[in-house]
């Protein structure tokens, strides 16, 4: 017997249930946890592109540490 | 490695930017921006005036239009997409790219992969799939270059990085590499047939056969892999990345951060998750069951909300910077990108309802919906990023902020002409192929009729392609000058971040908060707290399995019973596979690129099946490698042409179509009446075919094929002479007849009778017993 007859005579009527539970638990679970997610938090998560050119990072001391130097360009 | 990574004073790492790779990249795209441009402007003349294909085969519109496709989605929105993620990530990371040596692989790999398809394509050499049409070995360098040299040089930098949290912009990103990697791996599994003919014979039948590869996939089946792919690919290559760039250079460019964080998160899981069922809207009302294609409209409708919410997120980002986008043309840019993202995702749920389908589909509606994405979105969000980057990465002013606001209106004009000219074109098509008059018969039943109605609009689409050529050839003229006024050093700033600590504690477990002692009470506290999602954000590894786990089970639910449910597909015991030379000929439909303005596919409308015969089945496609069902109608439907028409019909209508259909737009094919069948291909392709399970019996004997083929052409050409065509001796060996062999088998299997060899179907035997 093949995997194609298996499946042919299972009834199958669950499977979009299935999807759909699977769907909204994962949807709902992290929208959850996005809820929770500290407001401190968020804000220095959303203003990571805004901090990038400094080479701070939030385990390094809070003083803009950049130097320059010249190279021909390629 | 070339991290040049040294540790300083303080613990602190120092480390510099790559940002060469990025001037590479920005480069590739606007150049190559500029050759999809011009090759949709010229393939657009053509619809319009149909002579300008001067009958040289490597300017036919089925040959160039998936040029202009591939150079548009690969070439240029690709290009965009590495030169952004190669700036944001190392910004985003604190880090330099993990290797200077992959950036440059895959650098030069991908405009090495571009260069092979503008040779391939224009030559004829295609898969036949749309958005998918490289040959195989093309694929597999593809593979190695976006997932080897790509996906292990930024999955690198993640690792190395020295920002703990990975900004969204990074999930997006991750989310492109993971599933653009599996669609292009399970779209693309075939059998070269070329390169296996000339290993088990040692028989070189020439490269172009070489390059000829069949899926292992055939008809409905492939059919669902091909828009599982084509619909994915529209949303994993030309929405996820581009929403990362969204995220990132938005904020960068108003100067203040997204309007919503949280509100990205959602944005990003909802897309993930709801995106990749949402691919049989492409095949409403085709033989694809109903199940599949509900499925998928369901889905597309669901669409709606993340995507009007990353949109909302997008330009709420600009609150408080409105006054700016008056002045700044780099604002301009992303405002009506993003407006374009908000109207396209508006409208391709909109499409998706099966009801508005049914007038869309095939039309030209599409082809506006398609540019309303790429060239709003995604050429807008581009010239918008690159503004933005240019004076940046050239260390000096823009040349000229008089000539990007210039780029961007002429760009904007070009766009609204293009698209509302081919709404029209679209909407009117499809009214006029359903219309019917009181007495049942159809309005327009000369399908020319609604061909040459359109060409006005078309001439509008060539005024407005014009216009956003020129736009780009000013954002390149632009760019060439503030590159000339760079200057004579490049400065490269030197940061300095500490690494990720091992023993990271700034988010320590969650406590319970419950006074009760019930265990399950208090791990189902902590879960609730939330932290587990902010680990994740922190784990790139794990973080692209989830992704990997949310997109395989959209895939797995619509894929898995298609190929394992067999009444998905009934077989029609009267449908025999083609005979060798009908194969020859299915192979030259494929290499013209056919597929680009014929469907094969009867829908079961009244109007459809009053025009071109009966509804088309399942089961009439089961030899069909690849299936080659279309995506639009600039000419009729072929599904049951075979018998319609004399050999000698076919023949003229090669040689000049005007002659035999005034005011047909289809280019002349003079070379198929010249060029000479590749017969000792066709072994390889018979047995290629065999190796697939097509039952060819017989014919897979050294050389049978081959003389089937020889006496099949001869027949065919005997018959074409008797017509009144030219003597047989001058077209027995030419691709015409190959292609006239497949034309005339189109669709006249289903009213054949069974042979008699042939066991019932499943389906017969079942009504016998009933």
């Amino acid at each position: 017997m093949r995997l194609t007859d298996i499946v042919s005579n299972m009834n199958l009527d669950i499977y979009p249930i299935i999807g759909l539970i699977l769907f909204s638990s994962a949807f709902g679970i992290i929208l959850w946890g996005v809820i929770k997610t500290p407001k401190s938090l968020i804000q220095h998560q959303a203003n990571l592109p805004l901090e990038d050119d400094f080479g701070i990072t939030s385990e390094s001391t809070n003083k803009t540490n950049n130097e320059t130097k010249g190279v021909s360009h390629g | 490695m070339s991290d040049q990574t040294q540790v300083s004073r303080d613990g602190l790492e120092s480390f510099v930017y790559d940002d060469q790779i990025v001037r590479m990249f920005s480069w590739a795209t606007i150049i190559w921006g500029i050759v999809a441009f011009l090759v949709g402007v010229i393939i657009a003349i053509q619809m319009a005036f149909p002579t300008a294909g001067l009958g040289i085969e490597y300017l036919s519109f089925g040959r160039l239009r998936p040029l202009h496709t591939n150079a548009a989605i690969f070439a240029f929105a690709g290009n965009a997409v590495f030169a952004g993620i190669y700036y944001s990530t190392q910004r985003l990371c604190k880090a330099r790219m993990f290797s200077d040596l992959l950036s440059r692989l895959h650098f030069w790999g991908w405009q090495l992969i571009i260069l092979s398809a503008a040779i391939t394509l224009p030559l004829g050499i295609t898969q036949g799939k749309e958005y998918a049409e490289l040959e195989w070995p093309i694929d597999l360098a593809i593979a190695v270059v976006w997932l080897v040299f790509f996906g292990g040089n930024f999955l690198g930098t993640l690792i190395k990085r020295r920002e703990r949290h990975l900004y969204v912009a990074l999930w997006f990103y991750i989310a492109t590499i993971v599933v653009v990697t599996i669609l292009h791996v399970f779209n693309n599994i075939w059998i070269p047939a070329g390169l296996v003919h000339l290993i088990k014979t040692g028989e070189f039948a020439g490269p172009t056969f070489l390059m000829k590869s069949y899926p292992v996939y055939a008809g409905v089946q492939d059919a669902l892999m091909q828009w599982w792919y084509g619909h994915n690919a529209v949303a994993f290559f030309l929405t996820t990345p581009f929403l990362g760039l969204m995220y990132y250079f938005m904020p960068k460019a108003a100067e203040r951060p997204v309007f919503s964080y949280k509100l990205s998160i959602i944005h990003f899981w909802s897309l993930v998750f709801i995106y990749i069922w949402a691919g049989p809207h492409h095949l409403h009302y085709t033989a694809l069951p109903e199940w599949a294609t509900t499925l998928g409209m369901v889905f597309s409708v669901m669409l709606w909300m993340p995507s009007w919410g990353g949109m909302i997120n997008g330009l709420l980002t600009l609150r408080g910077a409105w006054d700016r986008v008056a002045r700044d043309p780099i604002l301009k840019f992303f405002v009506v990108g993003v407006t374009f993202y908000g109207m396209a995702t508006f409208e391709g749920p909109l499409l998706s309802i099966k009801a508005v389908n049914s007038l869309s589909h095939y039309t030209d509606w599409t082809i506006a919906h398609v540019h309303s994405g790429v060239l709003g979105w995604n050429g807008f969000m581009t010239f918008g990023m690159l503004y933005w980057m240019m004076p940046r990465l050239f260390q000096t002013k823009l040349y000229s902020v008089k000539l990007a606001t210039t780029h961007f209106w002429i760009g904007t004009i070009g766009m609204v002409l293009y698209i509302l000219a081919i709404y029209t074109a679209g909407i009117t098509q499809g009214l006029m192929w359903r219309a019917w008059d009181e007495t049942g018969r159809l309005a327009y039943p000369d399908f020319m009729e609604t061909v040459t109605v359109l060409i006005p609009f078309y001439w509008i689409r060539v005024i407005g392609g014009l216009l956003y050529l020129t736009g780009a050839i000013l954002a390149l003229y632009n760019f060439y000058m503030t590159w000339r006024n760079r200057p004579e050093k490049y400065e490269e700033v030197v940061h300095y971040a500490a690494p990720l600590s091992a023993n990271y504690d700034g988010d320590p477990p969650a406590k319970s908060r419950l006074t009760a002692n019930a265990g399950f009470g208090h791990k189902g506290d902590k879960f609730l707290q939330g932290n587990w999602h902010r680990k994740w954000e922190r784990r790139p590894i794990r973080f692209s399995i989830y992704v990997l786990v949310a997109v395989s089970i959209g895939s797995l639910i619509e894929i898995l019973p298609m190929f394992l449910v067999s009444s998905n597909v009934p077989t029609i015991a009267s449908v025999q596979p083609y005979t060798p030379l009908e194969l020859a000929g299915r192979d030259i439909y494929i290499a013209e690129g056919c597929y680009n303005c014929h469907s094969q596919m009867i829908r079961p409308f009244y109007w459809e099946t009053k025009r071109y015969g009966d509804y088309s089945k399942p089961g009439e496609f089961i030899y069909d490698r690849p299936f080659q069902w279309g995506s639009r109608r600039i000419g009729p439907d072929l599904a049951r042409e075979g018998g319609r028409k004399s050999h000698l019909w076919h023949y003229e209508h090669f040689k000049n179509p005007a002659d035999t259909s005034p005011g047909s737009i289809m280019p002349r094919y003079p070379w198929l009446l010249s060029k000479s069948i590749n017969f000792p291909a066709i072994q390889g392709r018979v047995d290629a075919n065999a190796m697939l399970g097509v039952p060819y019996g017989d014919l897979v004997l050294e050389g049978a094929a081959v003389e089937h083929a020889q006496f099949q052409a001869a027949t065919i050409a005997a018959e074409l002479e008797e017509q009144g065509g030219p003597p047989m001796d001058e077209t027995m060996d030419k691709q015409v007849v190959a292609l006239i062999a497949y034309l005339q088998r189109l669709g006249t299997d289903l009213h054949k009778e069974a042979p008699a060899d042939q066991p019932a179907t499943q389906e017969e035997a079942s009504n016998a017993t009933d």
